[in-house]
């Protein structure tokens, strides 16, 4: 029978590998701390980095406040007094020619028609919910001759279609064309009443009163 | 050692939990907030660049409005009859009519109480034959664009047949409170009341 008789003591005992465990636990317990403190001391940085940041951003945005307040008062200004060079420019814009208006009367009436009666009436009304100006002018006149109704309908064309009042004149209605009720006038004297309506014309509305 | 075990995993369990976590949190709060001010600076900068185009835009339009307001009549004493009746008759001279009367007719007020101006208006009256009347009204509204004609009410008259009776609204745009004009305007203004000349154009 064989013996095995082990001479070495327990405490005398050594691992057959080159890693004990001995070893791993001491790495651990420095390398762990190591890795923890580090990542600390950097995410404290970081930290302090952006928080640094922030501060100066907020400083920056604070000098830049007055000047972006004095751009806004600078627009509504600018806005307010826009407000008023469109309030000049509609009303000068929005007024009848008068002097182009009697040209054109003056122009399109034939040789045989008489005037005898130029009432205009021009008020301040609305169109599309805009102040405008709005102008309505009644014609009474008398024509001679045979081509008493043609010169009449001349008149009318030349009010309602010529390239002066176009744009201007919406409707031009004949309201009367009789037979002249003067005794003394001749036969062939017819009596007409006209009436020229014009397109509203819009002002612009004012801006808020500034007692600046 | 246990413990030893058991007290270095519950330390580094209390640092992750009160310290690297927060400061990873606060570094991420913080981070995004300099992103959102930095756009907000860069923003201002924008805004604060175009102060020089909006000063230029600004010094043109009241520039332009000091012009025309030129031909905004000042009352004199109150009264703005006297100078409307001056620049009426001024814009007969040298024509074949007679001017009869220039009286007040009222005031309105086209955009609602509350802007910035009225309108003045005065009737005239006038005997004149229809070119005369024409050149008449040719001198007044190229003396002011901003006047205008209205009423007009032209009648023959059977005794003198190239003469007619002309009656006429004539309206100038005026300050509502000249007091309350604008401050540019007073800064730089003449006050002087509109000269009545023909030809007189803006």
């Amino acid at each position: 029978m064989n013996l095995q008789v082990n001479f070495i003591l327990e405490s005398e005992r050594r691992s057959g590998s080159t890693i004990s465990l001995k070893f791993v636990v001491r790495v651990v317990a420095v390398v762990v701390p190591t890795v923890l403190i580090m990542t600390c001391i950097s995410l404290f940085m970081l930290a302090d980095s952006a928080s640094r940041t922030v501060k100066l951003r907020e400083q920056e945005k604070k000098k830049s406040e007055p000047k972006v307040k004095q751009v806004a008062i600078l627009q509504t200004e600018l806005k307010d007094t826009q407000g008023i060079q469109d309030l000049l420019d509609g009303w000068k814009a929005s007024r009848f020619e008068w002097q182009i208006l009697l040209t054109q009367l003056q122009i399109s009436a034939p040789v045989h028609l008489q005037l005898i009666r130029i009432a205009a009436d021009e008020q301040m009304g609305l169109a599309d919910n805009v102040p405008a100006r709005t102008l309505n002018l009644a014609l009474r006149g008398k024509v001679k001759g045979d081509q008493s109704q043609d010169d009449v309908k001349a008149l009318r064309v030349g009010l309602k279609f010529s390239p002066a009042m176009t744009s201007l004149v919406d409707v031009v209605e004949v309201k009367r064309f009789a037979k002249s009720e003067v005794a003394e006038e001749k036969e062939e004297v017819r009596v007409f009443e006209m009436e020229c309506k014009f397109y509203p014309r819009k002002i612009i509305p004012p801006p808020v009163k500034s007692g600046k | 050692m246990v413990m030893g075990v058991v007290g270095g995993v519950g330390a580094i369990f209390a640092l992750i939990n009160f310290f690297i976590v927060p400061t990873i949190a606060d570094w991420k709060k913080d981070s995004a907030k300099a992103l959102e001010l930095e756009k907000k600076i860069r923003q201002d900068r924008d805004v604060i660049r175009t102060y020089g185009d909006y000063q230029k835009q600004l010094e043109q339009t009241q520039e332009s409005i000091r012009v025309v307001s030129s031909r905004i009549p000042m009352p004199v004493l109150g009264n703005y009859l006297l100078a409307m009746e001056d620049s009426v008759r001024a814009a007969a001279l040298g024509l074949d009519l007679v001017v009869k009367s220039v009286s007040d007719n009222d005031i309105i007020e086209p955009w609602g109480g509350a802007g910035l101006f009225k309108i003045y208006r005065v009737r005239v009256v006038i005997q004149s034959g229809y070119a005369e009347f024409i050149r008449f009204v040719s001198n007044i509204e190229t003396e002011n664009p901003l006047v205008s004609l209205g009423g007009v009410s032209i009648s023959a008259r059977a005794e003198t047949p190239e003469r007619h009776d002309i009656s006429f609204i004539v309206g100038w745009m005026i300050w509502a409170d000249p007091e309350k004009r604008p401050a540019f305007i007073t800064a730089v203004s003449s006050n002087a009341p509109i000269k009545a000349e023909i030809g007189n154009n803006p």
